[in-house]
């Protein structure tokens, strides 16, 4: 059975703005399933659904259409008396600004205990064992444990909020743009880190990030998003260089790069997403707008999501089988 | 050819309990006309802090500077406020790293046009005058429909589009030194693209110098001609950009570089540990307890910089640095 599985996921919010409201369909139509022990990259830019779809997975949020099935049960469930998270200790979260992710007021020691006291029946004494442990693993050595949030840098406490995550040894962690507040070479400890702890155990991970070299690092296959939809999908992380579609490809060319010389195009042009390809009832392909391929049929009808080749699927019309 | 800044050992302390903690030390750089001179390092190696002292934007009572800023050959006196606000935004604008928090969050778009375009020392415009020279500003940063973005407010846009409409704002007065602190940390992959884009473009058509902080070495590498990389308050290595991204001679630097995982899988070699807090800098090289390459002497000694090519510099025991007659072994 598969760890994971989005199966035609939506989500709409409703836009009131001056007057003219509208349905603003942040995740539209996305299905795709996760293997135990694999890691999924999720890349797109801001704005096109891929946080949204991470708080579907975890059960922050409702899908207003279709389901997120975990080892084969729906992760959101409400009762009458409020909304209950079935696999809140089995599907943990890492979030960007971990500073904004922790209570000020808490030591390192209780921001890694919170979930144990809320989800594991652990006598008190287990549970210091357990955290001294944690930080052990992510290298938050013991003397620091007592310190509050504010003075840690933003490398460690994201080691922290990390062992927070890993407290309660869940199956699947998603990851939201865990890197892109910190510094280069903290980064590159984190992202050893998350190796590392994949390695060790039968972690899987959802990477949301719009960092392809960090995705290309860790992930084993990606899913580029835009608009909402899923463009382009591969299943091994070896077909990297082989994407087709116009958008993955812009995304690839657009990488700064300081190790290669060629110079890029020097030329500026717009290449905004509009937001009205989000607002409900528009049926073209999202990015039409900016697609330098662009035909009269994409304006016209929406891509289905289609098979090009083994481990690889793209919803594009431009791209023959 | 003329040199448009000049920063001569600029030193900046901040004091605290009556104590001098130095946090900027010896800082010398200068930009050509017309060029671009690229920051990079960790966050709290003073970057940020060397741009807001050439600004003048560091409170007096809360820093104190030594060492010399020049502006096209006149010395500038960065304490005095008054000065300085003549020439910041005149001659010198500067572009921040969070767009969402540096604009006025009551007052429209349009006001911020208006409060640039009508300061004192600039040539009097009338408001329907200033109007039009917003929208042209705008225009040029690709964004569409700049009238209405004229009526909004800050939080009604998007990043990218605010950052554009930052850089439209330090552009209205055509400044000659544009000095722009991680422009692009808060932005998308492609936005980011962009922004590169118009500032290299923006840099053609006006001939203007850029001093750009970033720690993103792809946006370095995209927009710098000259690099200075800073560790613990210090360039430690300065030169020729094309130099220090392809051969970089520092053991920081390298380990920079190396830290980026480059398409590939396998494990990145990682500078253990951090820099150094404020308060704990010694008189020796602040990157000795991370340096790989590390020797008794670099513990206590910190060398001057000495020349490696040219225009290449770099302040290392082990690479030929030199403190009183003790050379590195």
């Amino acid at each position: 059975m598969e760890l994971l599985e989005v199966d035609q996921a939506e989500k709409s919010y409703n836009i009131r703005k001056f007057g003219n409201s509208y349905r603003l369909m942040a995740v539209n139509d996305v299905s795709f399933s996760l293997k135990k022990g694999s890691c999924v990259g999720l890349v797109g830019e801001s704005g096109c659904g891929k946080s949204t779809l991470g708080r579907l997975i975890t059960g922050l949020e409702k899908p207003t259409k279709g389901q997120v099935r975990f080892l084969g049960e729906s992760v959101y469930s409400a009762t009458k008396r409020g909304r209950k998270l079935p696999f809140a200790g089995k599907i943990q979260m890492v979030f960007q600004d971990s500073y904004d992710a922790v209570n000020p007021r808490y030591t390192a020691e209780q921001i890694v205990e919170e979930p144990l006291r809320n989800l594991m029946h652990l006598s008190v004494k287990e549970r210091k064992m357990k955290v001294s442990e944690l930080l052990r693993k992510v290298g938050i050595p013991d003397s620091e444990k007592n310190k509050y949030a504010m003075e840690f840098s933003g490398g460690q406490l994201q080691r922290v909020c990390i062992a927070r995550a890993l407290a309660c040894e869940p199956q699947l962690l998603v990851l939201d743009e865990p890197l892109s507040s910190l510094d280069v070479s903290v980064q590159a400890q984190i992202l050893n880190l998350l190796g590392d702890i994949k390695d060790e155990g039968n972690l899987s991970y959802l990477l949301i990030s719009h960092d392809l070299e960090a995705i290309y690092y860790l992930a084993d296959s990606i899913i580029v998003m835009y608009g909402g939809q899923i463009m382009e999908q591969i299943d091994d992380i070896s077909l990297f260089y082989e994407m087709k579609h116009p958008y993955t490809k812009m995304l690839l060319s657009s990488i700064p790069s300081y190790r290669n010389q060629e110079e890029k195009s020097e030329t500026a042009e717009s290449i905004w997403m509009d937001l009205g390809v989000q607002k409900e009832g528009y049926t073209g392909c999202p990015y039409y707008g900016r697609c330098p391929e662009g035909k009269e049929v994409c304006k016209q009808k929406r891509p289905e999501i289609r098979k090009i080749r083994k481990g690889q699927t793209v919803a594009c019309h431009m791209i023959d089988d | 050819m003329e040199n448009i800044l000049e920063v001569e050992n600029l030193q900046i302390f901040l004091k605290k309990n009556r104590q001098k903690i130095n946090a900027v030390d010896q800082v010398t750089f200068g930009i050509e006309k017309g060029r671009t001179l690229g920051i990079i390092g960790e966050s709290g190696s003073g970057k940020s802090l060397t741009c807001m002292a050439v600004m003048g934007l560091l409170d007096r009572k809360m820093w104190q500077f030594e060492g010399n800023v020049s502006l096209q050959g006149k010395k500038l006196d960065i304490t005095k406020r008054k000065q300085m606000s003549q020439i910041c935004g005149n001659r010198m604008a500067l572009i921040m790293q969070n767009p969402m928090s540096a604009f006025n969050p009551v007052i429209t778009i349009g006001q911020h046009f208006y409060e640039t375009l009508g300061k004192p020392g600039l040539p009097k415009t009338g408001k329907e005058q200033m109007k039009k020279i917003a929208v042209e500003l705008l225009e040029k940063m690709y964004i569409r429909d700049p009238e209405s973005v004229l009526r909004s407010y800050a939080f009604q846009l998007s990043g990218g589009m605010l950052q554009r409409i930052m850089i439209a704002l330090a552009l209205a007065v055509q400044p000659d030194l544009l000095i722009a602190d991680e422009p692009t940390t808060a932005l998308d992959l492609s936005v980011q693209n962009e922004i590169v884009k118009i500032l290299k473009e923006l840099q053609r058509k006006y001939g203007m110098s850029i001093l750009i902080v970033s720690h993103d070495l792809g946006v370095i590498k995209e927009l710098a001609d000259e690099v200075a990389v800073m560790y613990a308050g210090n360039i430690v290595e300065k030169g020729s950009a094309k130099e220090i991204l392809l051969n970089p001679s520092h053991p920081y630097s390298k380990g920079l570089f190396c830290s980026r995982p480059a398409f590939s899988k396998e494990r990145l070699t990682v500078m253990e540990g951090q820099p150094p807090v404020l308060e704990e800098r010694g008189s020796g090289c602040g990157f000795y307890p991370r340096c790989p390459e590390k020797c008794e002497a670099c513990k206590a000694y910190f060398p001057d910089a000495c020349t490696v090519d040219r225009k290449h510099q770099i302040k290392c025991l082990k690479r030929g640095g030199d403190v009183n007659g003790i050379a590195g072994s």
